[in-house]
């Protein structure tokens, strides 16, 4: 294990009284409590907590491939819908904020019009390169909404290679890809650490497989449901999966790394710890509105180049937590 | 009903060509109109096959990267069983805008469609043209493609002779069986 890792956990586990108080009152494991607290500061810390326990607004990315923008909400208006733009995370993206029916029931949904997903989710691949034509990766597809994303906003010219291996989740990839009407792709239903593609994409999408933090406002058993073995185990399996972009992506490449958590473990301290082992890798700003990342944690010092990444907070942003950085492969 | 496992894609049989043909002309198109070219997705054991019409960027990578397996690649046609070749819902969205001229097709009422999408038959009162009987192309008003269905004149005790659509493949699949 990682030493820096084991010396943040080690005093996570040590949780504080206050931290042990707040987790018993809003029914999380202390640990996880600790750690919000060494990033946000005691007050902040209850910000947090309290957004955690709303519900996440509903949001969905209008496909412009298909449809006008502007025609969708008015078609989705006259159902008495309401939706509000939120350009801030996707120029596609739109709240709902009153929904008559459920929005994913919709004949606008079956036709492809739109998908259903997070704002802070949908603004990662804005922070992607989509060079048109090229060749472009997305590590960990399933269900969807980021390689719908790619295919539409590089308008299904650039050959899109999307990789999930649970059978049951690359079926809903499968299906929202065709919903969308998306004909550009290839869908490989394999473990990505097992594949061998040296040198060869434009561009790499690794939305990495995560404790959910960031979604606890939708899944409240994420508060409970990992506890600190899970967090070192999902750690070193996004260190294995984020080299193997790299080896994935050609000289001069980009690569995003996210991944839907607030954990330190899986955004700053993964790509800590790629920093210190790749010295061909540079960080860029990824242009999103997220916060900057953090690179101080329980008196470990990380490297500075990470204040370019981003994190997205519940109780700043109003959507999921997310962690994003992108990353390039020198020439 | 796809492909359940990793399989091998080989270009398609002269016999499997002709059965996605004869479903062609059976909806009065050209088979040029359906695809450029014809993939198979072969899974052992099972009683269909996934057809594909590829791109060449697709096919290219297919061939050079992967040694043609994959789960799912390009344009998605349709499942051919033995006999059969039953279409797919990016199919009917391809070839929604020659209806009603130069394809066999339907065009229903807003509560034909809600009938249509739930898969249930729709009777002839929410039926607003059609220009064949038999295998066609379902659309809303707004010609947008709502999937494939079976076009028959049926006598009813009740209502006489009647107009029935019975539905084959329509939209709402994807969200009783999607995934």
């Amino acid at each position: 294990m990682d030493d820096k890792i084991r010396i943040v956990l080690e005093r996570a586990r040590n949780a504080s009284y206050t931290a042990r108080k707040l987790a018993e009152k809003y029914g999380y494991l202390p640990y996880m409590i600790e750690r919000y607290i060494e990033m946000l500061g005691q007050d902040n810390v209850i910000d947090l907590l309290e957004a955690n326990e709303s519900p996440l607004p509903e949001t969905i990315r209008c496909n412009d491939y298909l449809i006008d923008c502007n025609e969708l909400k008015t078609r989705l208006e006259e159902k008495g819908f309401r939706l509000t733009p939120i350009p801030q995370f996707s120029r596609y993206g739109y709240r709902v904020d009153h929904a008559p029916i459920s929005i994913g029931a919709t004949h606008e949904y079956l036709q492809g019009y739109y998908y259903v997903q997070g704002a802070s989710s949908m603004s990662i691949v804005h922070a992607m390169d989509l060079p048109v034509p090229g060749t472009i990766i997305d590590m960990a597809a399933a269900p969807g909404g980021k390689s719908t994303q790619i295919l539409q906003m590089t308008r299904d010219k650039s050959l899109l290679i999307a990789v999930e291996k649970n059978p049951k989740r690359i079926k809903s990839l499968r299906s929202n890809i065709q919903r969308m009407r998306f004909s550009n792709y290839i869908l490989l239903r394999k473990d990505n650490l097992s594949l061998d593609f040296s040198n060869l994409f434009d561009s790499v999408l690794l939305d990495a497989p995560s404790t959910g933090e960031g979604i606890i406002r939708k899944d409240p058993r994420r508060k409970k449901s990992r506890d600190i073995l899970d967090l070192i185990k999902i750690h070193e399996l996004q260190v294995k999966m984020l080299k193997k972009a790299i080896e994935f992506a050609k000289p001069g490449a980009s690569i995003v790394y996210a991944a839907c958590s607030l954990a330190a473990e899986e955004g700053e301290f993964v790509i800590n710890r790629i920093l210190e082992e790749y010295p061909e890798i540079e960080i860029e700003p990824h242009g999103l509105i997220a916060s900057q990342a953090i690179t101080e944690y329980f008196g470990l010092i990380l490297d500075d180049r990470i204040k370019k990444c981003g994190r997205y907070w519940p109780h700043i942003h109003g959507y999921e937590g997310f962690f994003v950085c992108k990353l390039r492969k020198k020439k | 009903m796809q492909a359940k496992k990793e399989k091998m894609i080989r270009k398609a049989s002269s016999l499997e060509k002709g059965l996605i043909d004869e479903f062609c002309a059976s909806i009065g198109v050209e088979p040029s109109r359906c695809y450029s070219r014809l993939y198979v997705l072969d899974i052992r054991g099972a009683p269909f096959k996934d057809v594909f019409d590829p791109s060449p960027s697709v096919l290219s990578f297919l061939k050079n990267r992967l040694g043609w397996n994959a789960y799912s690649i390009g344009f998605y046609l349709g499942i051919l069983g033995k006999n059969n070749f039953e279409p797919s819902l990016p199919l009917a969205h391809k070839l929604a805008r020659l209806c009603p001229e130069k394809i066999k097709c339907v065009t229903l009422n807003s509560e034909g469609e809600k009938y249509f999408l739930y898969g249930k038959p729709v009777f002839g009162e929410n039926i607003i043209e059609y220009n064949s009987l038999g295998p066609v192309l379902v659309e809303n008003t707004l010609r947008e493609a709502l999937g494939w269905g079976i076009l028959v004149l049926e006598d009813n005790t009740k209502y006489g002779r009647r107009l029935v659509l019975r539905p084959v493949k329509d939209l709402g699949w994807y969200l009783r069986k999607g995934g």
